[in-house]
């Protein structure tokens, strides 16, 4: 039964189906696709193309590819950053024939990038994730970081071979102001597809011990445009926004700046520029330092010179003040003494013209003076008589003159 | 101004606010002479060691920084 039934056989199948494509694709042509992934051996390389749905993002196609290392060598001499053009996400347009194999199935073989249109593409897909980066903010959450004042402590992800890594370590090291940095090197591959990988390991090994570190300086030598395209990766810059040191960049970008570039706190073009800011930003908080030492010895010079003058003043015022105080007294004293002396001559002339006044009273007031004037005194038993009232009849009673006395009893005789 | 203690674990940013209050007590006039002294004495040393933070430091280049990655 099974005999009946017209087969054939795996090789016969594929020998039919390579004969078929051969057929229909006896020129080479152009494919626009998207690289999935790359890998190199023995200087081949081989590509996974696929093409994305534009509404879903879901991948609508896919096929192998290939690029002999002859075909390789062979575009790269017109191309010598072709190697870069072979990272996971780019879009080229290669030149080539899709062939059959018996064993290995269908495969594309290219035999030339449009290196143009490349570049073209990463330019298309650098703007949107640029736009993607402003839209969700990230180019400022890294740069809301403060450096700090000084910048002692670096980690730096950088090829440690690498022309640019090296520059900036010389740079560090013979700057002329004297100025030390503790340089912690996070080994890392800076380009192709692995370098998202190893940033990525290289920032969380830094984050893990954020506590060692000021800041975190990303580096990389010159390059050419698709050199350095794989920078422009969104999953880098995210890190880099979020990180909580502030990180420093200098990937070697003369004109242009790539994701990272924007998502850092602080972007510069060159190893050699990051080694001159951080010498910069330590020589400006040893100015800043010294500024303030000097404004405050000056401000204590000023403090100084005040009190000096207020105690001079001081000095001077209980100088004057008790100079003053003393002629003060001197001229209160001479004046009371002066009082004192006429007052004494005064109360001594008021005194003796009392006296003269009193003696005259004296004079005037004396009996032998009054009874010279014709007046008597009558005195009755040694009382003085000085009213009619007062004299008893036939009691003994003395008459006194200026010139003598009577004694006597005598009697009131009324006689108007 | 009262006075301070000095810390032996210092920040750079905490010397630096420390020398920015000596400045702005001295700028202000709110001083009492009695602290001139000690306050010169400070702001020098807090010079010095920040100085010396800069250029003393042991510049260690680690290639091998992130082998525990």
């Amino acid at each position: 039964m099974t005999t009946d039934i017209k087969s054939y056989t795996l090789l016969e199948l594929n020998t039919y189906i390579k004969r078929v494509l051969a057929l229909n694709f006896d020129n080479e042509l152009w494919v626009r696709a998207e690289i999935l992934n790359a890998a190199e051996k023995r200087g081949h390389y081989y590509l996974t193309l696929i093409q994305k749905s534009s509404v879903s993002n879901d991948i609508v196609a896919q096929l192998e590819a290939v690029v002999w290392a002859s075909d390789f060598q062979r575009i790269k001499k017109e191309n010598p950053d072709l190697v870069n053009f072979f990272t996971s996400g780019f879009e080229i347009m290669s030149h080539g024939q899709p062939v059959f194999h018996e064993r290995f199935g269908l495969q594309f073989r290219i035999s030339d990038i449009n290196t143009e249109y490349a570049r073209g593409a990463l330019d298309r897909r650098k703007e949107e994730l640029f736009n993607r980066i402003r839209t969700e903010g990230l180019d400022k959450i890294n740069k809301t970081l403060p450096l700090p004042p000084a910048i002692l402590r670096l980690a730096v992800i950088s090829s440690e071979n690498a022309a640019g890594y090296i520059d900036f370590v010389q740079h560090i090291e013979q700057n002329k102001f004297g100025l030390k940095f503790r340089i912690t090197l996070l080994d890392s591959v800076m380009q192709g597809t692995s370098l998202e990988e190893t940033i990525s390991k290289s920032l969380n090994f830094i984050e893990k011990r954020k506590s060692e570190f000021d800041a975190v300086a990303i580096i990389r030598g010159g390059g050419s445009k698709v050199d350095l395209a794989a920078f422009d990766n969104y999953r880098l810059a995210m890190l880099i926004a979020h990180f909580p040191l502030p990180v420093i960049t200098g990937i070697g970008h003369e004109i242009d700046v790539s994701a990272m570039d924007l998502a850092a706190g602080t972007s510069l073009k060159t190893p050699t520029a990051v080694a001159e800011f951080l010498i910069n930003h330590n020589i400006a908080f040893l100015a800043e330092i010294d500024d303030r030492y000097r404004k405050i010895l000056s401000g204590f010079s000023v403090s100084i010179l005040v009190y000096k003058n207020a105690v001079e003043q001081a000095t001077m015022f209980i100088r004057s003040t008790s100079s003053l105080l003393t002629d003060r007294l001197r001229h209160t004293v001479q004046l009371t003494m002066g009082k004192i002396t006429s007052g004494s001559t005064a109360i001594v002339r008021d005194f003796r013209h009392t006296m003269q006044i009193a003696y005259r009273s004296l004079q005037l007031s004396d009996p032998q003076n009054i009874l010279k004037k014709g007046y008597t005194l009558v005195f009755q038993n040694k009382d003085k008589i000085s009213l009619k009232s007062d004299f008893k009849d036939d009691s003994n009673t003395t008459i006194y003159w200026a010139d003598g006395k009577v004694t006597g009893k005598f009697k009131i005789e009324e006689n108007e | 101004m009262k006075k301070m203690s000095k810390k032996a674990t210092k920040t750079l940013t905490e010397l630096l606010d420390e020398l920015r209050q000596i400045q702005i007590s001295v700028e202000s006039g709110n001083i009492d002479i009695d602290q001139i002294p000690y306050l010169i004495q400070r702001a020098t040393a807090i010079k010095e060691e920040c100085e010396a933070r800069l250029t003393d430091i042991d510049s260690i280049i680690n290639a091998a920084g992130n082998k525990e990655v």
